[in-house]
């Protein structure tokens, strides 16, 4: 299932290379539609605004598809993708750094919503909601304690717990399309791992 | 009450096979370990505990390489240490699959309109990039013609110049 994915990637750059104008164009859809929301939650990820994100992915694209002739793995695309979504997020981040401070930006606009929406509900409303609301707002509180824990990974692992969690990717995948040998990938999983359980375990030990 | 007598495996092995599951891809729905009563059925082990985390559909090379599920749940029943890193590790896993999903349904996917905006820049770009790749051998073929016709001028003009000096000598 997932190599068929990769097969699947593999003949639209095929179609984009040498099919007709239809071919190609439908090829460059279907690519940006079945990667589009990958790539902006992770240039959102590390730039903190979605709108940029946006814009990021949708340069990532431009770039990839600009010089496509160079992929010299088609089935590695998403991870040439993500590559090149990274140096341009990267050049995005270098251009606002001497406008605005970074820390006062992500407080500005938080990615994880689960708090923000609490936040608009009145404190007794959220209080007095039945059992499986409260469970849905811990739930939401968890998971928004987990993506913080993953922001403060470094990027690479950040990548492939998402490549994990948004595509249901294992290491071997993972390993093919980034171009990386298996132990590596699977190593940088299993450190992930362990980063944000340690993370996680003394943020809670820290609450109790 | 709990009878270690009745622990199989070590917790370092069992925790290895949880995390293997996270690394490698551990659905923690739908499908319940089978064998469940060979583990309580001793009644050795009197604590309450539901098998959630063991739960799914566990992948090949898993099986292949560790014990069967059911010696991991007879494990985790009497050891709860591991208990609790299974519950942990199914609690983050549950969060970062939630997280995830809540991000990526706040995205929306491409417009129409970007999906062609950036198709016809791929376009204009490839059209500007194939007249930037002609332009410069047609560069080097106009300026070799333009020597090459100024050579000839020159050598017009030399032979022209010779003969006239000669003409005048005669």
């Amino acid at each position: 299932m997932r190599n068929a994915s990769l097969k699947q990637d593999a003949g639209w750059i095929a179609a984009i290379r040498s099919g007709g104008k239809g071919a190609r164009e439908d090829a460059f859809r279907s690519l940006m539609l079945k990667y589009w929301k990958l790539v902006v939650v992770l240039a959102a990820n590390r730039v903190r605004d979605r709108r940029d994100a946006e814009d990021i992915t949708q340069e990532a694209f431009f770039r990839a598809f600009r010089s496509l002739d160079t992929l010299s793995e088609p089935v590695a695309f998403l991870g040439w993708l993500l590559r090149i979504a990274q140096n341009v997020a990267t050049d995005h981040l270098r251009s606002r750094k001497s406008v605005i401070s970074l820390d006062a930006l992500g407080d500005a606009t938080p990615l994880h919503g689960a708090s923000d929406r609490r936040a608009s509900l009145p404190r007794h409303t959220w209080r007095e909601q039945d059992s499986s609301f409260a469970q849905q707002i811990e739930a939401r509180e968890d998971a928004e304690e987990a993506l913080k824990a993953l922001d403060q990974l470094p990027e690479k692992y950040k990548e492939v717990v998402a490549l994990r969690y948004l595509r249901g990717f294992d290491g071997r995948t993972m390993a093919k399309l980034l171009g990386e040998p298996e132990g590596t990938i699977r190593n940088r999983l299993f450190r992930a791992l362990e980063k944000l359980r340690a993370l996680l375990q003394t943020k809670r030990a820290h609450k109790t | 009450m709990i009878d270690n007598r009745q622990n199989p495996g070590s917790c370092a092995q069992v925790l290895e096979v949880l995390e293997t599951c996270w690394v490698d891809g551990f659905e923690v729905h739908d499908t319940v370990i089978e064998n469940y009563d060979a583990v309580t059925g001793d009644g050795t082990v009197t604590e309450d505990w539901d098998v959630a985390p063991l739960r799914g559909e566990l992948h090949e090379p898993i099986h292949s390489a560790l014990e069967t599920p059911s010696t991991i749940s007879a494990h985790l029943q009497v050891c709860s240490e591991c208990r609790n890193a299974a519950t942990d590790l199914e609690r983050l896993h549950h969060s970062l699959r939630g997280g995830f999903h809540e991000l990526e349904r706040g995205v929306s996917l491409p417009s129409k309109e970007r999906i062609e905006q950036i198709i016809r820049r791929v376009d204009d770009d490839s059209g500007a990039r194939l007249l930037r790749r002609l332009r410069r051998p047609l560069r080097i073929v106009l300026w070799g013609a333009f020597y090459g016709f100024t050579l000839l001028l020159c050598c017009v003009l030399a032979v022209a110049l010779f003969k006239v000096i000669a003409a005048l000598g005669d």
